[in-house]
C-alpha cells in the first residue's frame, strides 16, 4: 500500500471503517484491502503518481459515493425490519430474553401449583403450557419491537442522493472503550456490605438512636428472615455482574448480554421480595409515634405516606437497572468493533 | 425542458442497467482487477462507477459467475476476477440472447424501409 500523509490515511481509514462496519463480518477483511485498494488506484490516477493531499482523497471519496451507500450496494437488495448493524445483537437477547421469560414462567406456574394444586390435572397441564408459550412469545414480540425502533431511529439514515461530504466522516474508534476498575470495585464492596447486614444486623435498617429508646427496624423482621435466601442471591448477582465487567475489561456485545441477563434477574428477585407490603414493617409509623411521641407519626397520613415507601423504591430501582441495562448495550453498540 | 432531460437520463440508465452484467462478462475472460476493468471499459465507451462495479464483482462471484484470486506477489494486493466454468456458459447464452433482441429491435424499429 501507498503511505500517505497523514490527513489523507486518516481521511481514507474513517471511510473504509465507515464502509466495513455496515457490513457483515465475514466480508469486512476482503472488501477492506480491496477497497483501499480501488481508492490507491484512484488517486494515483488522479494525481498522475504524484503524492495527493486531503482536496485529491475528499475528491476521489465523492465519486465513490457515501459509504452507507456503498455498503447497501455490497449487502444488495434488502429490506428489512432489523438490519446487520443490529442484527447479532437482536438474535442473541432475544434467544436469552425469551428463554428467561418462557422458564419464569414455567416456574411460577410449578409454585403456584405446589401451593394450591390444581382440580383438573388436563387443564393444568393446558393453562401451564398456554402460559409458557405466551410468555416466550411476548418476550419475542417486545425484543422485536424495541429493535425495530431502535433501528428506525438509529440516526443513520442515507443521505439518498443528496449532497454527501467526506469531512462528515466520524473518527475511527481506535480506544477500546475500557471500562474503569473502580466503578465495579465499589459496586462489589457495597454488595458485600449489604448481604453482611442484611444478615447478621438488619434491624440497622431502621429509625433510632443508641440511648436505650430502641432502634425501630423498617423491616418486618420475621418476613425478611424469610426472604433471605432471594435477598442473597440478589447480591451474589450483582456480584456476578460486576466481577463479568472487571474480566470482560470493556465493552462488548457478550458484556452487554451478560449485563442484560443479570440485571433481569435481580430485577425480579427484587420484585418479588420488595414490592409486596409483606416484608415492610406496617407498623413502623406508629412505632414512631409510641418510642418518641412525634404527632405526626400517628395520622393516618403518616401511614398513607409510609405505604407508599416501596412503591418509590420499585420505582427507582427499576429506573437505575433500566439505566444500568441501556448505558451497557448503547457503549457496547457504540464500541462493539 | 428540463424535465425531459430528466426522463432521458432515467430511461438511459434504466438500458445501461441491464446490460452492464453482460459488459462485465464480455471482458473477464483474461483475469482482471477491478480497477483494470474499468478503464477496459472505459476505453471502449462503456462508463462504469467504481461504487457499482466493485459490488457488482462480488455479487457475480457469489454467483459463482466469477473465480477470483488475491494476487500480492505485486506492489499492491489485487483482487483478480476471471469467468469461472458457469460464467462461460451464462455468458454464452446472454450473448445469444442479446443478439436476438438486436434483431428483434432492429427490426421493430426500422419497420418498412
Amino acid at each position: 500500500m501507498e503511505s500517505y500523509n497523514k490527513a489523507v490515511a486518516e481521511l481514507i481509514d474513517r471511510y473504509v471503517y465507515a464502509v466495513t462496519k455496515r457490513l457483515p463480518e465475514a466480508q469486512r477483511a476482503d472488501i477492506e484491502k480491496e477497497l483501499r485498494g480501488l481508492i490507491d488506484d484512484m488517486l494515483a490516477d488522479r494525481t498522475k503518481g504524484a503524492p495527493p493531499d486531503i482536496a485529491d482523497a475528499e475528491a476521489v471519496l465523492r465519486e465513490l459515493g457515501s459509504p452507507y451507500v456503498l455498503a447497501a450496494k455490497y449487502r444488495g437488495a434488502e429490506r428489512h425490519l432489523i438490519g446487520p448493524d443490529y442484527f447479532d445483537l437482536y438474535i442473541m437477547l432475544t434467544k436469552i430474553l425469551v428463554t428467561i421469560a418462557a422458564c419464569g414462567a414455567a416456574l411460577a406456574k410449578i409454585i403456584g401449583y405446589a401451593a394450591s394444586p390444581p382440580q383438573f390435572v388436563w387443564e393444568a397441564v393446558g393453562s401451564f403450557f398456554a402460559t409458557v408459550i405466551s410468555a416466550g412469545i411476548s418476550a419475542f414480540a417486545v425484543m422485536t419491537l424495541i429493535f425495530a425502533v431502535i433501528e428506525r431511529y438509529s440516526g443513520k439514515k442515507a443521505p439518498l442522493g443528496g449532497e454527501w461530504n467526506p469531512c462528515d466522516l466520524p473518527p475511527v474508534p481506535v480506544e477500546k472503550a475500557v471500562i474503569s476498575k473502580g466503578d465495579p470495585v465499589v459496586g462489589i464492596v457495597f454488595a458485600v456490605f449489604g448481604i453482611v447486614i442484611f444478615n447478621f444486623a438488619p434491624w440497622l435498617f431502621g429509625a433510632g438512636d443508641i440511648t436505650g429508646r430502641g432502634f425501630i427496624p423498617v423491616f418486618d423482621l420475621a418476613a425478611l428472615t424469610g426472604l433471605l435466601p432471594l435477598i442473597n442471591l440478589m447480591f451474589v448477582i450483582g456480584i456476578l455482574k460486576e466481577t463479568a465487567r472487571l474480566a470482560v475489561g470493556r465493552y462488548n456485545l457478550r458484556l452487554a448480554g451478560i449485563v442484560t441477563v443479570l440485571n433481569v434477574v435481580s430485577l425480579i428477585l427484587f420484585l418479588y421480595v420488595f414490592a409486596p407490603p409483606g416484608i415492610w414493617n406496617a407498623g413502623f409509623m406508629a412505632s414512631l409515634h409510641d418510642a418518641y411521641g412525634w404527632d405526626w407519626a400517628g395520622t393516618a397520613q403518616a401511614a398513607q405516606a409510609w405505604s407508599i415507601v416501596p412503591k418509590i423504591l420499585v420505582g427507582l430501582t427499576i429506573f437505575g437497572i433500566a439505566a444500568d441495562t441501556v448505558t451497557t448495550i448503547v457503549r457496547s453498540l457504540r464500541h462493539r468493533n | 425542458m428540463g424535465d425531459i432531460r430528466e426522463t432521458v437520463t432515467n430511461l438511459q440508465q434504466e438500458l445501461r442497467r441491464g446490460t452492464i452484467i453482460l459488459c462485465v462478462l464480455s471482458q473477464l475472460t483474461e483475469p482482471k482487477y477491478g480497477y483494470a476493468l474499468i478503464e477496459s471499459l472505459e476505453e471502449k465507451g462503456i462508463r462504469i462507477e467504481p461504487g457499482t462495479l466493485y459490488p457488482l464483482l462480488r455479487r457475480l462471484e457469489k454467483q459463482e459467475l466469477l473465480k477470483s484470486e488475491w494476487e500480492t506477489s505485486g506492489a499492491k494486493p489485487r483482487k483478480y476476477y476471471s469467468l469461472s466454468a458457469t460464467g462461460h456458459a451464462v455468458y454464452g447464452l446472454l450473448l445469444n440472447d442479446w443478439n436476438d433482441l438486436e434483431k428483434t429491435i432492429n427490426k421493430l424499429t426500422r419497420k418498412e424501409e
